[in-house]
């Protein structure tokens, strides 16, 4: 408004002091006089109004680059860009700090339309925010050196391997030697070769049980460089009761009782010795009538070992019991030692014989085998044909299939053609025979059951950080979990109404024990621990996130139209030269 | 030749000069290099050798940069110009042509040549020089000096390593328990191990077997009784020594390890180490013979017996047992002898010695063996034995007797060609030699030859090898076979000229062994052959003998025998054969075979996991002390037998227990490692897996069932 009333007066001035030009008596230099008056009017309207104009702002600085911790040097194509860092140690001219990157993005969502992220990346709450800010991201990934990746059971039992799998990042120009340790004692060793990335995988077999805290050990040219937690719970063995019946006694029937009494399994045998007659033994348990087999036996027992022979002798009322127990979840191991099916229950698996002129000793296969398998004796090789119902055990060197196991009802029938794993026995060979004869028992064996399971993540629950507690219970109510430093409170997952969620933040790192109907050990790390384990899961997230941003496009640039003042000092230039004009002219008069 | 002589002192004077430079600067770089090189070594390891291309490089470098080759004699002149006022600034003339001068230049020249030859060298010249040796000489005492210094360091170091190294060991200042002011430790080996009284200031022993063990302690105070407990076990009360106050004195054999501490009043000090080093049986090592050996008959019937004997303590006696068998079949004599070795045993670590064992002195006939051994005894009394040896000599009449061959045979003279006869003969053309003139011997020799030949080609047919004779049958085969061929019959025509059954595939159906020996056999006769016909008929017989061992070997090899014996049954019911009657067996049930053994290694699998409580400064529950005190019987036991291993963890596991909440974390650590070592399994064994059943997975159960 205030512009109008100017430009009005303005004009006016203009219009008379042009006027007043054309009415002077001396017409001289007329033309350039009222040019000179009209460039000094418009001047002086110039210089009362502020001249400005738009500019669009180009598309570079609308990018943004974040330097997070572990990013590396920063690549040139980037230096046109706008640099933050959310890491102080990476403050320079060029880059400033940010404290809080939800506060920056707060501030600059309008004006940021791209944001490149190097280092290990942002953390889920800040991509939550991220996301929902309609800004484009970018991620260049760092790659961080020494341990980045690692797995093991968290809970064992007593009796089965630690197996540990993981990754080394070995940029360095020495050898590392990983040493897993525990308990004062160095259990198992890998070398890690120099400049080079290598999976790993060691293992023992813990003699105790409770929590323990085992370490991982680097060693550096001799030199303890770096060492990092392994916290597994080694519950208390629970041994499954197992009943034997047999058509015949036998050799490797006796082994296993012997084996399986000596490590204090409860076992019942009933044994064939001719027609209708049948010897029984107890081994670690009070006898009992194991004559006739009934559902009610059966309940007694977690495991069924039965040649085949055996169960086609049963009665039809024995065999009914048996896969009502199996429905339930016992398990039952066949042992077979022909190619017919003799009984119903191994009819399922199509056994044929390994045509060979002369049976040869076989290195048999299994998971969690672990060191060399000695080749075992037998008289003749079955297979057992692969089918998409049955789970393969047990394979020998030629990828035939020695044990398999298919379900039955939440049971578990399990067919073994291996009929003389004795000969591992009286060949001294005590492992192999054991860890065969522990996967099969456990791979059938009813399972124990349990009503409450606990599950969190992140994996490495870090002291300060926030964990995602899953209990999965039966209640009807809403169970409280009670922790050290209080109570946290569940909520109900929606469509898995045995599940429940709750937030906690351990306050002290070290084994921390959760009760709830029942209760559960968990190890919270140091901050400083599985350091790069971490940033790698950090920055696994950190490419899914940025992978499902890219999935939707969306405008690479922001036109921003910016008004600039001209600067006044030409207009007085102006002026001045007009007025000087006029001034010089009226003086030649 | 005026001018000549001047202009040479000058050009001389430079030579000289540059001379000086070069050699100045050479020392120089030389001290340049070792210092460089001497430098690099203080960092890393470097041959002295390299030195030599640095210097020559660098001498390069030097001559390329320093330019007093460039000194002329203008220099020279002006030099001498300065330097000698004599000389009246007229040295350059002597460098002009006599001719270019003037008459006042000349006289001039001539006067200052004069001059020149009269002064003497400038003492500038050699300064380079005397800079540069001075400066290597320096230069190589620093070096010295810096590398001794390093190799001082060094070794401090290695030494400041060792002795923090041997600090658990024996080198430790004992800690003193409270309550005791001085102690010793007196150890009385044993004679047998001629070692002398030793006596120290440590309570950890390491002593000999049966070493007498005296302790005297002194008390600071006044006490009453003074106690060792040895093992855990057993206590012993110290005596009070008569003669010094508050002296208490024990004097015991020990036999064998274990650990002990004191007990004071009121207080027990910490587990001291009993280690005892048992005295090792002495060592036998036989050299020679072989431990079967053969020795063919027609070889000198002795034996060559070396032996190795060591021991730890010395040797006091060995002995050779022999034992003659001789006789066959159920008349086998057995004698036994016994020699001693040439040398004296006075104790002796070490010995080596060896006898002659003369078979035929022995009594030893053909067919007869000689088993042997050696038996040392220690002078602890020890005794070891080594293994037993076996020397046999081959019975020649056996093999010589015609048993077994005599009938059945058609006697064809080609059968006479045995490896018998040929040895009767070797042997008779022997007995003959002086009768017979030489080329009547050597024609009989070579006889003989042909005739061993004749025999190996026998045999080797056996082996599918060729009759040098080719083939075909000849009426030297010394058999036809049957009947002249029928007319027409072509077959028969053929096998006329076709030697059949020398068919080389068929002759090799053998057992590979039997092959072996068969080739062992013509070796034999290969070698008799050459003998024979080099007319040494007594080298030959060995090969022969041999040869003819070898073939009886191989006839009796495919023959075994086996002895009847008698067994005595009981006799049959036959009322209750096969009548399946198991009413009077009962069931065989093993109870709980759960022992102490079984309990205890739980508590002890239970420990580990309150030692990695109280690692994590947490209170473990009162069962967690049971198991401590558990672990702490059990390293205790394990400690007896072998206390340098398990005997800190003892002592670590005793203050773990005192005071729970304050254990160090070494010594949670030491107990850790030793339980682990005493419940460590290799056996996986099988276990019921986890099952969540949860309502909502029954539920998808059933719905899946329907």
């Amino acid at each position: 408004m205030q512009e109008y009333i100017i430009i009005i007066s303005s004009a006016t001035l203009l219009l008379f002091l042009l006027w007043k030009e054309i009415k002077r008596v001396d017409r001289s230099f007329l033309a350039i006089r009222m040019i000179a008056t009209t460039v000094a009017v418009t001047m002086l309207v110039l210089l009362v109004i502020p001249v400005k104009y738009d500019k669009k702002i180009s598309t570079a600085s609308s990018n943004v680059l974040l330097i997070t911790p572990g990013a590396g040097r920063t690549a040139d194509s980037f230096s046109r860009y706008k640099q933050v860092t959310t890491d102080p140690s990476k403050i320079s001219s060029a880059v400033s700090y940010i404290p809080d990157l939800s506060v920056f993005i707060e501030q600059h969502r309008n004006e940021m339309a791209v944001l490149h992220i190097t280092g290990t990346g942002i953390e889920e709450h800040e991509w939550k925010m991220l996301d929902s800010s309609g800004i484009q991201t970018r991620y260049t990934a760092a790659s961080p050196r020494g341990l980045i990746q690692a797995e093991w059971p968290g809970v064992i039992q007593f009796g089965y391997k630690l197996r540990l799998s993981g990754t080394y990042n070995n940029r360095g120009e020495e050898k590392i030697k990983i040493v897993l340790s525990g308990l004062g004692t160095s259990l198992d060793s890998i070398v890690i070769a120099a400049d080079s990335i290598q999976t790993f995988s060691l293992s023992c077999l813990p003699a105790h049980t409770g929590n323990t805290l085992y370490e991982l050990q680097l060693f550096r040219e001799e030199k303890l460089v770096e060492t990092e937690k392994i916290p597994v719970i080694i519950k208390q063995p629970v041994r499954p009761q197992i009943l034997f019946l047999s058509s015949s006694p036998g050799f490797e029937n006796k082994f296993l009782q012997t084996w399986l009494y000596e490590n204090n399994y409860p076992v019942a045998i009933r044994n064939t010795v001719s027609r209708d007659r049948s010897d029984q033994q107890f081994l670690n348990m009070r006898a009992m009538q194991v004559k006739n087999i009934s559902s009610a036996l059966l309940d007694e027992f977690d495991l069924l070992v039965a040649d085949d022979n055996a169960l086609a002798e049963l009665p039809a009322t024995a065999s009914a019991d048996i896969r009502t127990q199996l429905e339930k979840g016992m398990g039952l191991i066949i042992q077979s030692d022909s190619s017919a099916a003799i009984s119903s229950f191994s009819r399922a698996f199509a056994v044929k014989k390994q045509a060979e002129q002369k049976t040869s000793p076989r290195i048999l296969v299994w998971q969690g085998i672990t060191g060399k398998s000695n080749p075992l004796a037998a008289e003749q090789w079955f297979s057992i044909r692969q089918d998409p119902f049955a789970q393969a055990v047990v394979t020998d060197d030629r990828q035939e299939v020695i044990a398999a196991c298919r379900l039955y009802g939440s049971g578990k029938v399990l067919l073994n053609t291996a009929a003389s794993t004795y000969n591992w026995m009286l060949a001294g060979n005590k492992e192999n025979y054991s860890s065969f004869w522990s996967l099969l028992i456990s791979k059938a064996a009813r399972g124990a059951e349990k009503n409450t399971g606990w599950r969190y993540s992140p994996g490495f629950a870090t002291v300060n950080r926030q964990i995602k507690l899953e209990l999965e219970t039966s209640g009807e109510q809403s169970p409280v979990i009670k922790t050290e430093s209080g109570e946290l409170y569940t909520a109900q997952t929606p469509y898995l109404p045995d599940t429940w969620t709750a937030n906690w933040w351990p306050a002290h790192p070290g084994w921390q024990t959760l009760s709830c109907t029942d209760t559960a050990s968990i190890y919270v790390f140091e901050e400083k621990d599985w350091i790069a384990a971490r940033q790698t899961e950090q920055i696994k997230n950190n490419i899914v996130h940025t992978g499902k941003q890219t999935s939707i496009r969306r405008k690479e640039t922001i036109t921003q139209t910016n008004s600039k003042t001209i600067p006044v000092w030409p207009f007085y230039i102006g002026l001045l030269a007009a007025c000087s004009f006029l001034w010089w002219e009226s003086r030649l008069r | 030749m005026p001018e000549q002589n001047g202009q040479h002192i000058i050009r001389s004077l430079r030579q000289r000069w540059q001379r000086s430079y070069l050699l100045g600067a050479l020392l120089l770089t030389a001290a340049g290099a070792i210092l460089f090189i001497t430098l690099l070594q203080l960092f890393t390891p470097l041959s002295w050798w390299w030195i030599i291309p640095v210097f020559l490089i660098s001498s390069c470098f030097i001559y390329w940069l320093r330019p007093f080759r460039l000194i002329t004699d203008e220099d020279i002149t002006s030099f001498l110009n300065h330097s000698y006022p004599e000389l009246e600034e007229s040295a350059h003339l002597l460098l002009l042509p006599h001719t270019s001068l003037n008459l006042l230049q000349q006289l001039q020249q001539q006067k200052t040549e004069k001059k020149l030859s009269n002064i003497q060298p400038p003492a500038a010249m050699h300064r380079p020089l005397r800079k540069g040796s001075l400066i290597l000489i320096t230069t190589v005492c620093i070096c010295a000096l810096a590398i001794a210094g390093t190799a001082a360091l060094q070794n401090d170091k290695v030494k400041s390593i060792k002795s923090t190294g041997s600090s658990t060991g024996t080198g430790k200042k004992e800690q003193l328990p409270a309550g005791i002011k001085t102690f010793s430790v007196t150890i009385d080996p044993p004679a047998y191990t001629k070692q002398s009284r030793r006596s120290q200031e440590q309570f950890s022993l390491r002593a000999e077997e049966g070493s007498n063990i005296r302790w005297s302690i002194r008390t600071s105070g006044n006490v009453d009784s003074l106690n060792i407990i040895f093992n855990n076990k057993e206590t012993i009360p110290l005596t009070r020594s008569g003669d010094v106050d508050n002296e208490w004195i024990l004097e015991r054999v020990i036999r064998e390890s274990g650990f002990y501490q004191l007990q004071l009043p009121g207080t027990n000090s910490e587990l001291y180490t009993l280690d005892v080093i048992h005295d090792q049986p002495a060592a036998i090592r036989i050299l020679s013979p072989q431990q079967y050996t053969t020795i063919e008959p027609g070889r000198k019937a002795v034996t060559n017996l070396r032996v190795h004997i060591s021991d730890d303590y010395g040797v006091n006696y060995a002995q050779i047992i022999t034992t003659r068998a001789s006789g066959k079949g159920e008349s086998v004599s057995f004698k036994e002898q016994q020699f001693g070795f040439p040398v004296p045993f006075s104790g002796q670590k070490e010995i080596e010695s060896s006898k002659l064992l003369d078979l035929a002195a022995m009594g030893l006939q053909g067919g007869d063996e000689l088993y042997f051994y050696v038996k040392v005894i220690d002078n602890h009394g020890q005794e070891s034995r080594s293994d037993m040896y076996f020397v046999s000599l081959p019975d020649t009449s056996e093999l010589l007797s015609m048993s077994g061959m005599e009938s059945g045979v058609n006697q064809f003279p080609e059968y006479f060609r045995s490896q018998r006869q040929i040895i009767i003969d070797t042997e008779k053309l022997l007995k003959e030699q002086s009768s017979v003139s030489k080329d009547t011997f050597n024609a009989r020799s070579n006889d003989l030859g042909i005739e061993q030949k004749l025999l190996r080609l026998r045999y080797g047919k056996f082996l599918g090898e060729e009759n040098e004779s080719g083939g075909g049958h000849s009426p030297d085969d010394g058999h036809d076979h049957g009947s002249e061929p029928a007319y027409g019959d072509i077959q028969s025509l053929i096998d006329q000229y076709a030697h059949k059954h020398d068919n080389a595939e068929d002759a090799t159906f053998f057992e590979p062994e039997q092959k072996a020996q068969l080739k062992a056999i013509l070796t034999e006769m290969w070698n008799s052959e050459l003998k024979l016909r080099t007319y040494i008929p007594s080298d030959a017989l060995p090969y022969q003998y041999k040869a003819l061992r070898l073939l009886k070997e191989l006839q009796q090899k495919s023959r075994a025998y086996v002895s009847k014996t008698s067994i005595r049954m009981p006799p049959l019911k036959p009322e209750k054969r096969l009548t399946g009657n198991l009413e009077k067996i009962d069931p065989a049930g093993r109870l709980s075979k759960e022992t102490k053994e079984d309990i205890q290694l739980i508590k002890l699998r239970e420990a580990m996991s309150t030692l990695e409580m109280l690692k994590q400064k947490k209170q473990p529950a009162i069962s967690g002390q049971e198991n401590l005190v558990a672990a702490e019987k059990a390293i205790s036991a394990k400690a007896m037998a072998q206390p340098s291993v398990y005997l800190p963890a003892l002592s670590a596991v005793r203050s773990i227990i005192a005071a729970p909440a304050s254990a160090k974390k070494q010594d949670i650590m030491l107990v850790q490692r030793a339980l682990q070592s005493i419940i460590q399994t290799t056996v996986e064994l099988p276990q019921k897996k986890n099952v969540l059943r949860g309502k909502l997975g029954a539920l998808y159960f059933k719905k899946l069932e329907q």
